[in-house]
Protein backbone atom coordinates (compact mmCIF):
# COMPACT_ATOMS: atom_id res chain seq x y z
CA UNK A 1 0.00 0.00 0.00
CA UNK A 2 1.43 3.43 -0.91
CA UNK A 3 1.80 6.52 0.95
CA UNK A 4 -0.55 8.49 -0.90
CA UNK A 5 -3.65 5.41 -0.72
CA UNK A 6 -2.41 5.11 3.12
CA UNK A 7 -3.06 9.41 3.97
CA UNK A 8 -6.57 8.84 1.82
CA UNK A 9 -7.88 5.83 4.32
CA UNK A 10 -6.18 7.82 7.38
CA UNK A 11 -8.09 10.94 6.08
CA UNK A 12 -11.44 9.08 5.78
CA UNK A 13 -11.47 7.19 8.97
CA UNK A 14 -10.81 10.66 10.34
CA UNK A 15 -13.71 12.19 9.03
CA UNK A 16 -15.90 9.14 9.87
CA UNK A 17 -14.45 9.06 13.89
CA UNK A 18 -16.01 13.21 13.66
CA UNK A 19 -19.37 12.03 12.22
CA UNK A 20 -19.46 9.92 14.69
CA UNK A 21 -18.89 11.95 17.30
CA UNK A 22 -21.10 14.63 16.53
CA UNK A 23 -24.22 12.68 16.79
CA UNK A 24 -23.02 10.98 20.20
CA UNK A 25 -24.36 13.25 23.41
CA UNK A 26 -21.31 11.94 24.97
CA UNK A 27 -19.40 14.12 23.17
CA UNK A 28 -21.74 16.02 22.18
CA UNK A 29 -20.81 20.55 22.07
CA UNK A 30 -24.55 21.74 22.35
CA UNK A 31 -25.02 25.94 22.89
CA UNK A 32 -28.41 26.26 22.67
CA UNK A 33 -31.08 27.15 25.06
CA UNK A 34 -32.64 23.93 24.69
CA UNK A 35 -30.30 20.93 24.97
CA UNK A 36 -31.19 17.00 25.17
CA UNK A 37 -28.86 14.40 26.87
CA UNK A 38 -27.05 16.55 28.98
CA UNK A 39 -26.53 20.20 29.55
CA UNK A 40 -24.62 22.10 27.80
CA UNK A 41 -22.21 21.70 26.40
CA UNK A 42 -22.31 17.93 26.61
CA UNK A 43 -25.71 17.55 25.47
CA UNK A 44 -27.25 18.16 21.62
CA UNK A 45 -28.84 21.50 20.93
CA UNK A 46 -32.44 20.42 20.28
CA UNK A 47 -33.57 20.87 16.80
CA UNK A 48 -36.97 22.92 15.40
CA UNK A 49 -37.73 19.18 13.77
CA UNK A 50 -37.67 17.21 17.21
CA UNK A 51 -40.70 16.44 19.21
CA UNK A 52 -40.74 17.23 22.41
CA UNK A 53 -43.08 15.06 24.81
CA UNK A 54 -44.07 15.11 28.58
CA UNK A 55 -46.59 13.91 31.08
CA UNK A 56 -47.27 14.37 34.70
CA UNK A 57 -44.77 14.32 36.69
CA UNK A 58 -44.71 10.42 38.40
CA UNK A 59 -46.85 10.65 41.83
CA UNK A 60 -48.53 14.46 40.55
CA UNK A 61 -51.98 15.21 39.73
CA UNK A 62 -53.04 18.79 38.00
CA UNK A 63 -55.70 20.34 39.65
CA UNK A 64 -57.26 22.62 38.16
CA UNK A 65 -60.11 24.96 40.12
CA UNK A 66 -63.04 27.97 39.26
CA UNK A 67 -65.94 29.30 40.60
CA UNK A 68 -69.63 28.30 39.18
CA UNK A 69 -71.88 30.99 40.43
CA UNK A 70 -70.31 30.55 44.11
CA UNK A 71 -69.87 27.30 44.15
CA UNK A 72 -65.89 25.97 43.94
CA UNK A 73 -65.33 23.59 41.45
CA UNK A 74 -62.29 21.07 41.51
CA UNK A 75 -60.78 19.15 38.61
CA UNK A 76 -58.52 16.23 39.21
CA UNK A 77 -56.34 14.44 36.64
CA UNK A 78 -53.95 11.58 37.51
CA UNK A 79 -52.21 12.14 34.22
CA UNK A 80 -51.55 14.88 31.22
CA UNK A 81 -49.63 14.95 28.55
CA UNK A 82 -47.89 17.52 26.21
CA UNK A 83 -46.21 17.33 22.90
CA UNK A 84 -44.98 20.51 21.53
CA UNK A 85 -41.56 21.25 19.33
CA UNK A 86 -39.47 24.49 19.22
CA UNK A 87 -39.94 26.46 16.90
CA UNK A 88 -36.53 28.82 18.02
CA UNK A 89 -33.86 27.75 19.60
CA UNK A 90 -31.03 30.51 19.70
CA UNK A 91 -28.04 30.22 21.46
CA UNK A 92 -27.41 30.08 25.27
CA UNK A 93 -28.14 32.47 26.86
CA UNK A 94 -31.23 33.40 25.46
CA UNK A 95 -35.08 32.38 24.77
CA UNK A 96 -36.58 29.46 23.12
CA UNK A 97 -39.85 29.24 21.59
CA UNK A 98 -41.99 26.26 21.69
CA UNK A 99 -45.40 25.77 19.87
CA UNK A 100 -47.60 23.23 21.55
CA UNK A 101 -49.81 20.64 19.56
CA UNK A 102 -51.30 19.24 22.73
CA UNK A 103 -51.83 19.58 26.11
CA UNK A 104 -54.26 16.68 26.71
CA UNK A 105 -55.38 16.18 30.34
CA UNK A 106 -57.97 13.45 29.97
CA UNK A 107 -57.54 11.31 26.94
CA UNK A 108 -60.79 8.92 27.67
CA UNK A 109 -58.81 6.19 28.96
CA UNK A 110 -57.95 8.21 32.46
CA UNK A 111 -60.83 9.95 33.66
CA UNK A 112 -60.17 13.53 35.62
CA UNK A 113 -62.21 13.56 38.77
CA UNK A 114 -64.33 16.68 39.24
CA UNK A 115 -65.66 17.97 43.13
CA UNK A 116 -67.85 20.37 43.93
CA UNK A 117 -71.03 19.73 41.63
CA UNK A 118 -72.66 16.12 41.90
CA UNK A 119 -73.79 14.79 38.62
CA UNK A 120 -71.02 16.73 36.00
CA UNK A 121 -68.31 14.75 35.16
CA UNK A 122 -65.26 15.57 32.77
CA UNK A 123 -65.25 14.57 29.50
CA UNK A 124 -62.12 15.81 27.99
CA UNK A 125 -59.28 18.98 28.35
CA UNK A 126 -58.01 19.31 25.52
CA UNK A 127 -56.65 22.15 22.82
CA UNK A 128 -59.72 24.16 21.55
CA UNK A 129 -59.66 22.23 18.14
CA UNK A 130 -57.69 23.82 15.20
CA UNK A 131 -55.32 25.64 18.17
CA UNK A 132 -51.97 25.54 19.17
CA UNK A 133 -50.69 26.62 22.35
CA UNK A 134 -47.15 28.94 22.42
CA UNK A 135 -44.84 28.99 25.15
CA UNK A 136 -41.02 30.77 25.96
CA UNK A 137 -38.06 29.14 27.49
CA UNK A 138 -36.03 31.26 29.14
CA UNK A 139 -32.36 30.11 30.87
CA UNK A 140 -30.45 31.60 33.59
CA UNK A 141 -30.00 30.50 37.07
CA UNK A 142 -34.02 30.67 37.42
CA UNK A 143 -34.91 29.02 34.05
CA UNK A 144 -38.94 29.65 33.02
CA UNK A 145 -41.34 27.75 30.96
CA UNK A 146 -44.05 30.43 29.93
CA UNK A 147 -46.75 29.44 28.47
CA UNK A 148 -47.86 32.77 26.06
CA UNK A 149 -51.14 31.07 24.48
CA UNK A 150 -53.00 28.75 25.43
CA UNK A 151 -56.90 27.82 24.62
CA UNK A 152 -58.03 24.58 26.68
CA UNK A 153 -60.98 23.46 25.64
CA UNK A 154 -62.79 21.76 29.16
CA UNK A 155 -65.68 19.40 28.54
CA UNK A 156 -67.92 18.86 31.42
CA UNK A 157 -71.26 16.68 31.28
CA UNK A 158 -74.07 17.42 32.97
CA UNK A 159 -77.56 15.21 33.32
CA UNK A 160 -78.64 17.59 30.12
CA UNK A 161 -75.65 17.86 28.28
CA UNK A 162 -71.87 18.74 27.49
CA UNK A 163 -70.94 22.57 28.38
CA UNK A 164 -67.77 23.36 26.77
CA UNK A 165 -65.82 25.88 29.27
CA UNK A 166 -62.40 27.85 27.34
CA UNK A 167 -59.95 28.71 29.89
CA UNK A 168 -56.26 30.22 29.05
CA UNK A 169 -54.67 33.54 28.24
CA UNK A 170 -56.32 36.20 26.94
CA UNK A 171 -55.96 40.14 27.88
CA UNK A 172 -56.39 39.32 31.48
CA UNK A 173 -54.14 36.80 31.74
CA UNK A 174 -51.27 37.08 29.39
CA UNK A 175 -48.93 34.47 30.35
CA UNK A 176 -48.86 30.99 32.87
CA UNK A 177 -45.76 30.99 34.29
CA UNK A 178 -44.19 27.52 34.93
CA UNK A 179 -40.73 26.96 36.17
CA UNK A 180 -37.84 24.30 34.88
CA UNK A 181 -35.98 22.38 37.14
CA UNK A 182 -33.68 20.24 34.92
CA UNK A 183 -33.07 16.51 35.25
CA UNK A 184 -30.07 15.06 36.88
CA UNK A 185 -27.07 14.06 35.05
CA UNK A 186 -28.95 10.42 34.95
CA UNK A 187 -31.60 12.33 33.04
CA UNK A 188 -34.11 12.28 35.55
CA UNK A 189 -36.35 14.20 37.94
CA UNK A 190 -36.52 17.09 35.50
CA UNK A 191 -40.13 19.40 35.60
CA UNK A 192 -41.94 22.25 34.78
CA UNK A 193 -43.66 23.55 38.00
CA UNK A 194 -47.05 25.47 37.00
CA UNK A 195 -48.37 26.96 41.02
CA UNK A 196 -51.32 28.49 41.38
CA UNK A 197 -51.42 30.34 38.09
CA UNK A 198 -54.15 32.06 37.14
CA UNK A 199 -55.68 30.56 34.12
CA UNK A 200 -58.88 33.14 32.63
CA UNK A 201 -61.98 31.99 31.19
CA UNK A 202 -62.25 32.85 27.68
CA UNK A 203 -65.45 31.81 26.42
CA UNK A 204 -68.49 29.87 28.00
CA UNK A 205 -71.52 29.77 29.79
CA UNK A 206 -71.69 31.72 33.01
CA UNK A 207 -71.46 27.90 34.38
CA UNK A 208 -67.93 28.19 33.50
CA UNK A 209 -67.06 31.70 35.76
CA UNK A 210 -68.26 34.65 35.56
CA UNK A 211 -67.28 37.15 32.39
CA UNK A 212 -63.69 38.10 33.52
CA UNK A 213 -62.98 35.54 36.00
CA UNK A 214 -59.79 33.18 36.08
CA UNK A 215 -59.63 29.71 37.67
CA UNK A 216 -56.18 28.60 39.49
CA UNK A 217 -54.25 25.64 37.76
CA UNK A 218 -51.50 23.38 39.29
CA UNK A 219 -49.64 20.78 37.08
CA UNK A 220 -45.77 19.72 37.44
CA UNK A 221 -44.87 18.13 34.26
CA UNK A 222 -41.80 15.86 34.18
CA UNK A 223 -40.00 13.49 31.44
CA UNK A 224 -39.71 16.28 29.20
CA UNK A 225 -37.70 14.46 26.20
CA UNK A 226 -36.79 14.75 22.54
CA UNK A 227 -37.28 12.34 19.64
CA UNK A 228 -35.90 12.82 16.53
CA UNK A 229 -34.39 10.85 13.72
CA UNK A 230 -31.36 9.55 15.18
CA UNK A 231 -32.84 8.85 18.58
CA UNK A 232 -35.91 8.99 20.96
CA UNK A 233 -36.99 9.81 24.75
CA UNK A 234 -33.96 11.78 25.86
CA UNK A 235 -34.29 14.22 28.27
CA UNK A 236 -34.39 17.80 27.71
CA UNK A 237 -32.35 20.19 29.49
CA UNK A 238 -32.97 23.86 29.84
CA UNK A 239 -29.19 25.81 29.70
CA UNK B 1 -124.39 57.13 36.73
CA UNK B 2 -120.53 56.44 35.70
CA UNK B 3 -120.44 54.43 38.86
CA UNK B 4 -122.80 52.74 37.92
CA UNK B 5 -121.22 52.30 34.36
CA UNK B 6 -118.01 51.17 35.95
CA UNK B 7 -119.77 48.92 38.13
CA UNK B 8 -121.66 47.51 35.25
CA UNK B 9 -117.89 46.99 33.36
CA UNK B 10 -116.41 45.51 36.13
CA UNK B 11 -119.23 43.15 36.49
CA UNK B 12 -118.59 42.47 32.46
CA UNK B 13 -115.18 41.58 33.05
CA UNK B 14 -115.99 39.62 36.27
CA UNK B 15 -118.08 37.03 34.40
CA UNK B 16 -115.50 36.88 31.64
CA UNK B 17 -113.03 36.09 34.30
CA UNK B 18 -115.47 33.31 35.64
CA UNK B 19 -115.98 32.13 31.75
CA UNK B 20 -112.54 31.51 31.63
CA UNK B 21 -112.27 29.83 34.75
CA UNK B 22 -110.06 31.99 36.29
CA UNK B 23 -110.19 32.61 40.09
CA UNK B 24 -108.27 33.68 42.93
CA UNK B 25 -105.23 31.71 43.39
CA UNK B 26 -106.27 29.49 45.89
CA UNK B 27 -104.16 29.01 49.29
CA UNK B 28 -101.24 26.14 49.14
CA UNK B 29 -102.93 22.47 49.77
CA UNK B 30 -102.27 21.45 52.97
CA UNK B 31 -98.53 20.50 53.95
CA UNK B 32 -95.40 20.87 53.50
CA UNK B 33 -94.46 22.52 50.23
CA UNK B 34 -90.55 22.17 48.16
CA UNK B 35 -88.43 24.54 48.81
CA UNK B 36 -85.38 26.53 47.35
CA UNK B 37 -84.69 25.01 44.22
CA UNK B 38 -87.36 22.51 44.30
CA UNK B 39 -90.33 25.07 44.45
CA UNK B 40 -93.08 24.75 42.69
CA UNK B 41 -91.85 20.71 41.94
CA UNK B 42 -94.64 19.24 44.34
CA UNK B 43 -96.63 18.04 41.25
CA UNK B 44 -93.63 17.03 38.71
CA UNK B 45 -94.79 13.66 37.77
CA UNK B 46 -91.91 11.68 39.47
CA UNK B 47 -94.77 8.83 39.61
CA UNK B 48 -95.58 8.55 35.84
CA UNK B 49 -94.27 5.96 33.88
CA UNK B 50 -92.94 7.92 31.51
CA UNK B 51 -90.60 9.22 34.42
CA UNK B 52 -90.19 5.66 35.77
CA UNK B 53 -89.21 3.97 32.30
CA UNK B 54 -86.49 6.50 31.86
CA UNK B 55 -84.75 5.65 35.13
CA UNK B 56 -81.29 4.85 34.47
CA UNK B 57 -81.24 8.15 31.72
CA UNK B 58 -81.95 11.34 32.79
CA UNK B 59 -85.10 12.33 34.85
CA UNK B 60 -86.01 16.37 35.58
CA UNK B 61 -88.67 18.78 36.73
CA UNK B 62 -89.10 22.02 35.85
CA UNK B 63 -90.90 25.13 36.66
CA UNK B 64 -90.00 28.10 34.63
CA UNK B 65 -91.34 31.40 35.05
CA UNK B 66 -92.12 34.19 31.99
CA UNK B 67 -91.69 37.73 33.50
CA UNK B 68 -92.85 39.39 30.84
CA UNK B 69 -92.41 40.61 27.36
CA UNK B 70 -94.86 40.77 24.20
CA UNK B 71 -96.00 39.20 21.39
CA UNK B 72 -96.82 40.84 17.87
CA UNK B 73 -99.33 39.84 15.74
CA UNK B 74 -99.85 41.19 12.83
CA UNK B 75 -99.69 44.68 13.25
CA UNK B 76 -100.71 44.33 16.67
CA UNK B 77 -98.58 44.17 19.91
CA UNK B 78 -99.80 42.50 23.06
CA UNK B 79 -97.88 43.20 25.94
CA UNK B 80 -97.61 40.20 28.48
CA UNK B 81 -98.23 42.04 31.37
CA UNK B 82 -98.53 39.69 33.51
CA UNK B 83 -96.27 36.64 34.48
CA UNK B 84 -96.98 32.76 33.16
CA UNK B 85 -95.50 29.86 34.77
CA UNK B 86 -95.10 26.20 33.14
CA UNK B 87 -94.70 23.34 35.26
CA UNK B 88 -93.49 19.55 33.99
CA UNK B 89 -91.69 16.66 34.66
CA UNK B 90 -88.57 16.03 31.75
CA UNK B 91 -87.17 12.50 30.82
CA UNK B 92 -84.25 11.55 28.20
CA UNK B 93 -83.95 7.74 27.87
CA UNK B 94 -80.35 6.34 27.04
CA UNK B 95 -79.26 7.09 22.96
CA UNK B 96 -81.56 9.70 23.12
CA UNK B 97 -81.97 12.72 20.76
CA UNK B 98 -79.71 15.47 21.47
CA UNK B 99 -78.31 17.94 19.43
CA UNK B 100 -74.49 19.54 18.93
CA UNK B 101 -73.72 22.93 18.22
CA UNK B 102 -70.70 24.71 16.27
CA UNK B 103 -69.30 25.80 19.47
CA UNK B 104 -69.23 22.19 20.59
CA UNK B 105 -71.72 22.37 23.87
CA UNK B 106 -74.23 19.53 23.26
CA UNK B 107 -77.53 19.42 25.17
CA UNK B 108 -80.05 16.61 24.98
CA UNK B 109 -83.36 17.19 23.93
CA UNK B 110 -86.12 15.85 26.66
CA UNK B 111 -89.80 14.82 26.53
CA UNK B 112 -91.98 16.37 28.90
CA UNK B 113 -94.81 15.12 30.87
CA UNK B 114 -97.96 17.02 32.37
CA UNK B 115 -97.61 17.66 35.80
CA UNK B 116 -100.06 15.27 38.44
CA UNK B 117 -102.65 18.48 38.47
CA UNK B 118 -102.44 18.87 34.65
CA UNK B 119 -101.68 23.13 35.30
CA UNK B 120 -98.95 22.79 32.86
CA UNK B 121 -99.06 26.57 31.98
CA UNK B 122 -100.46 29.32 34.15
CA UNK B 123 -100.74 32.76 33.52
CA UNK B 124 -103.09 35.33 34.61
CA UNK B 125 -105.90 36.88 31.84
CA UNK B 126 -104.52 39.43 29.84
CA UNK B 127 -106.54 43.01 29.22
CA UNK B 128 -105.76 43.72 25.01
CA UNK B 129 -107.29 46.76 23.64
CA UNK B 130 -108.93 46.33 20.66
CA UNK B 131 -107.76 48.24 17.76
CA UNK B 132 -109.30 51.86 16.75
CA UNK B 133 -111.14 51.73 20.34
CA UNK B 134 -110.34 53.38 23.86
CA UNK B 135 -109.98 50.83 26.30
CA UNK B 136 -112.83 52.45 28.80
CA UNK B 137 -114.89 49.24 29.85
CA UNK B 138 -112.63 45.93 29.77
CA UNK B 139 -114.29 43.11 28.57
CA UNK B 140 -116.20 45.48 25.78
CA UNK B 141 -113.97 48.03 24.63
CA UNK B 142 -111.20 45.60 25.07
CA UNK B 143 -110.68 41.43 24.81
CA UNK B 144 -109.92 39.52 27.87
CA UNK B 145 -107.13 36.96 26.29
CA UNK B 146 -106.14 33.64 28.18
CA UNK B 147 -103.14 32.41 27.06
CA UNK B 148 -103.17 28.37 27.22
CA UNK B 149 -101.32 25.48 26.33
CA UNK B 150 -102.86 23.68 22.83
CA UNK B 151 -100.70 20.42 23.14
CA UNK B 152 -97.82 19.30 25.42
CA UNK B 153 -94.92 22.01 25.42
CA UNK B 154 -92.11 19.76 23.32
CA UNK B 155 -88.54 19.34 22.37
CA UNK B 156 -87.13 21.04 26.25
CA UNK B 157 -83.63 21.70 25.05
CA UNK B 158 -81.84 23.26 28.24
CA UNK B 159 -78.51 23.46 26.86
CA UNK B 160 -79.78 25.12 23.93
CA UNK B 161 -79.68 27.96 26.07
CA UNK B 162 -77.09 30.51 24.76
CA UNK B 163 -77.71 28.97 20.71
CA UNK B 164 -78.96 29.58 18.08
CA UNK B 165 -81.73 27.09 18.97
CA UNK B 166 -85.27 26.54 20.29
CA UNK B 167 -85.10 25.89 24.03
CA UNK B 168 -88.31 24.11 23.82
CA UNK B 169 -91.46 24.15 21.14
CA UNK B 170 -94.82 25.78 22.66
CA UNK B 171 -98.15 25.33 21.02
CA UNK B 172 -100.10 28.26 22.29
CA UNK B 173 -104.07 28.75 21.77
CA UNK B 174 -105.94 32.58 23.07
CA UNK B 175 -108.87 32.27 24.26
CA UNK B 176 -110.83 36.10 23.77
CA UNK B 177 -113.38 36.77 25.89
CA UNK B 178 -115.36 40.13 24.67
CA UNK B 179 -119.55 40.91 25.31
CA UNK B 180 -119.47 40.39 21.33
CA UNK B 181 -117.68 37.79 20.77
CA UNK B 182 -119.00 35.35 23.34
CA UNK B 183 -117.13 32.10 24.89
CA UNK B 184 -115.68 30.11 21.97
CA UNK B 185 -113.37 32.72 20.06
CA UNK B 186 -110.21 31.07 19.92
CA UNK B 187 -106.90 32.32 18.34
CA UNK B 188 -105.10 29.07 17.13
CA UNK B 189 -106.42 25.47 18.68
CA UNK B 190 -105.03 22.26 20.00
CA UNK B 191 -104.61 21.24 15.89
CA UNK B 192 -103.74 24.52 14.56
CA UNK B 193 -102.00 25.95 17.80
CA UNK B 194 -99.25 29.06 17.70
CA UNK B 195 -96.66 27.24 17.47
CA UNK B 196 -93.71 29.31 19.51
CA UNK B 197 -89.88 28.23 19.00
CA UNK B 198 -88.29 30.58 21.06
CA UNK B 199 -84.76 31.24 21.36
CA UNK B 200 -82.24 32.60 23.44
CA UNK B 201 -79.91 32.78 20.57
CA UNK B 202 -81.03 34.87 17.08
CA UNK B 203 -83.64 34.03 15.17
CA UNK B 204 -83.78 33.54 11.14
CA UNK B 205 -87.41 34.25 10.20
CA UNK B 206 -88.89 34.36 7.00
CA UNK B 207 -88.86 37.89 5.19
CA UNK B 208 -90.31 40.32 5.89
CA UNK B 209 -88.68 40.03 9.59
CA UNK B 210 -85.33 40.23 10.30
CA UNK B 211 -83.10 38.22 12.43
CA UNK B 212 -83.72 38.92 16.53
CA UNK B 213 -81.86 38.54 19.06
CA UNK B 214 -82.61 36.93 22.73
CA UNK B 215 -80.20 36.62 26.07
CA UNK B 216 -79.13 33.58 27.00
CA UNK B 217 -79.11 35.09 31.20
CA UNK B 218 -77.35 33.25 33.62
CA UNK B 219 -76.94 29.72 34.11
CA UNK B 220 -75.70 27.90 37.59
CA UNK B 221 -75.20 24.42 38.10
CA UNK B 222 -75.11 23.35 41.90
CA UNK B 223 -75.97 20.04 44.33
CA UNK B 224 -78.64 18.92 46.59
CA UNK B 225 -78.36 20.54 49.57
CA UNK B 226 -79.35 17.42 51.46
CA UNK B 227 -76.77 15.21 49.91
CA UNK B 228 -79.24 13.54 47.06
CA UNK B 229 -77.28 13.14 43.47
CA UNK B 230 -79.59 15.38 42.41
CA UNK B 231 -77.95 18.12 39.84
CA UNK B 232 -79.76 21.80 40.31
CA UNK B 233 -79.86 24.06 37.18
CA UNK B 234 -80.76 27.42 37.40
CA UNK B 235 -81.18 30.18 34.03
CA UNK B 236 -82.17 33.71 35.23
CA UNK B 237 -82.62 36.62 33.31
CA UNK B 238 -83.32 35.00 29.94
CA UNK B 239 -84.82 36.70 27.35
CA UNK B 240 -86.19 34.22 24.56
CA UNK B 241 -87.62 35.56 21.35
CA UNK B 242 -89.62 33.80 17.90
CA UNK B 243 -90.34 35.80 15.04
CA UNK B 244 -90.85 32.62 12.93
CA UNK B 245 -94.07 31.69 13.92
CA UNK B 246 -97.44 32.15 11.77
CA UNK B 247 -101.04 33.00 13.64
CA UNK B 248 -104.03 31.09 12.08
CA UNK B 249 -107.63 33.08 11.96
CA UNK B 250 -109.89 33.34 14.51
CA UNK B 251 -112.31 30.96 15.52
CA UNK B 252 -115.41 30.40 17.35
CA UNK B 253 -116.12 34.19 17.64
CA UNK B 254 -119.72 35.67 17.40
CA UNK B 255 -122.58 33.34 17.14
CA UNK B 256 -121.32 30.25 15.09
CA UNK B 257 -118.14 31.99 13.83
CA UNK B 258 -119.86 35.33 12.67
CA UNK B 259 -117.32 37.33 13.97
CA UNK B 260 -114.60 35.26 12.36
CA UNK B 261 -113.42 38.21 10.16
CA UNK B 262 -113.97 41.20 12.51
CA UNK B 263 -111.37 39.60 14.34
CA UNK B 264 -109.20 38.53 11.74
CA UNK B 265 -109.86 41.98 10.66
CA UNK B 266 -108.87 43.97 13.85
CA UNK B 267 -105.60 41.75 14.61
CA UNK B 268 -104.98 41.23 10.83
CA UNK B 269 -104.97 37.32 11.01
CA UNK B 270 -104.70 34.78 9.45
CA UNK B 271 -100.50 35.86 10.10
CA UNK B 272 -98.34 33.88 8.17
CA UNK B 273 -94.78 33.36 9.02
CA UNK B 274 -92.69 36.95 8.89
CA UNK B 275 -95.44 39.40 10.60
CA UNK B 276 -95.65 37.82 14.03
CA UNK B 277 -93.13 37.94 16.92
CA UNK B 278 -93.38 37.32 20.20
CA UNK B 279 -90.31 38.17 23.22
CA UNK B 280 -90.60 36.53 26.59
CA UNK B 281 -88.53 38.39 29.33
CA UNK B 282 -87.26 37.64 32.92
CA UNK B 283 -87.37 33.66 32.27
CA UNK B 284 -86.27 32.11 34.83
CA UNK B 285 -85.72 28.36 35.13
CA UNK B 286 -85.54 26.05 37.93
CA UNK B 287 -84.32 22.22 36.21
CA UNK B 288 -83.90 19.39 39.22
CA UNK B 289 -82.16 16.58 37.65
CA UNK B 290 -81.04 13.32 38.45
CA UNK B 291 -80.46 9.39 37.21
CA UNK B 292 -82.64 7.93 39.38
CA UNK B 293 -86.34 8.92 39.64
CA UNK B 294 -86.33 7.76 43.32
CA UNK B 295 -83.43 9.48 43.83
CA UNK B 296 -85.20 13.00 42.42
CA UNK B 297 -88.64 11.91 44.23
CA UNK B 298 -86.48 11.96 47.51
CA UNK B 299 -85.00 14.94 47.11
CA UNK B 300 -88.08 17.05 46.31
CA UNK B 301 -89.62 15.41 49.14
CA UNK B 302 -86.59 15.99 51.82
CA UNK B 303 -86.75 20.27 50.68
CA UNK B 304 -90.21 20.33 51.93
Amino acid sequence: MSRRRLALLGTAAAAAVAVVLSTSPAFATSGDVLSYGAVNPGGTNVATTDALTGSLAAGTTNTFQFTSNGTSVTITCTNATLSAKATSNPAAPGTAAVSISALTFNDGATQCTQTGLSGVTVVSAVLKAGTTATASVTDGTTKHFTITSLNEAVTLHTGVGNIICDYGTNGTVTSIPGTVTNPNAAGTGGTIAFVNDPVALITGSSFCGATGSTGTFNATFGGITDTNGTGSNVSVYVN
Amino acid sequence: MRVLTRRAAAGCAGALLLALGVTAPASAAGGAQPSGAYTGMGTCPTSSSQLKNADGGTVGCVVATIGGGSMTIGGVTVPLTSAMTAKFGMYWVNGGPSVTFPDGNETSIFSTVAPTDGNELSSAPLDVPIPGLTNYFPGVTSAIVQVQLAGPITNFAPLAIGEDYPVFQLPLKFHLLNAFLGLNCYLGSSSNPILLQPTTGTTAPPAPAHPITGDPGGVSLGSDPDGYSTLLVGISGATLVDNSFSVPGATGCGIGGSLDWLVNLLFGLGSPAGHNSATLTGVSTNLAIDSSVSDLAAAIKASE
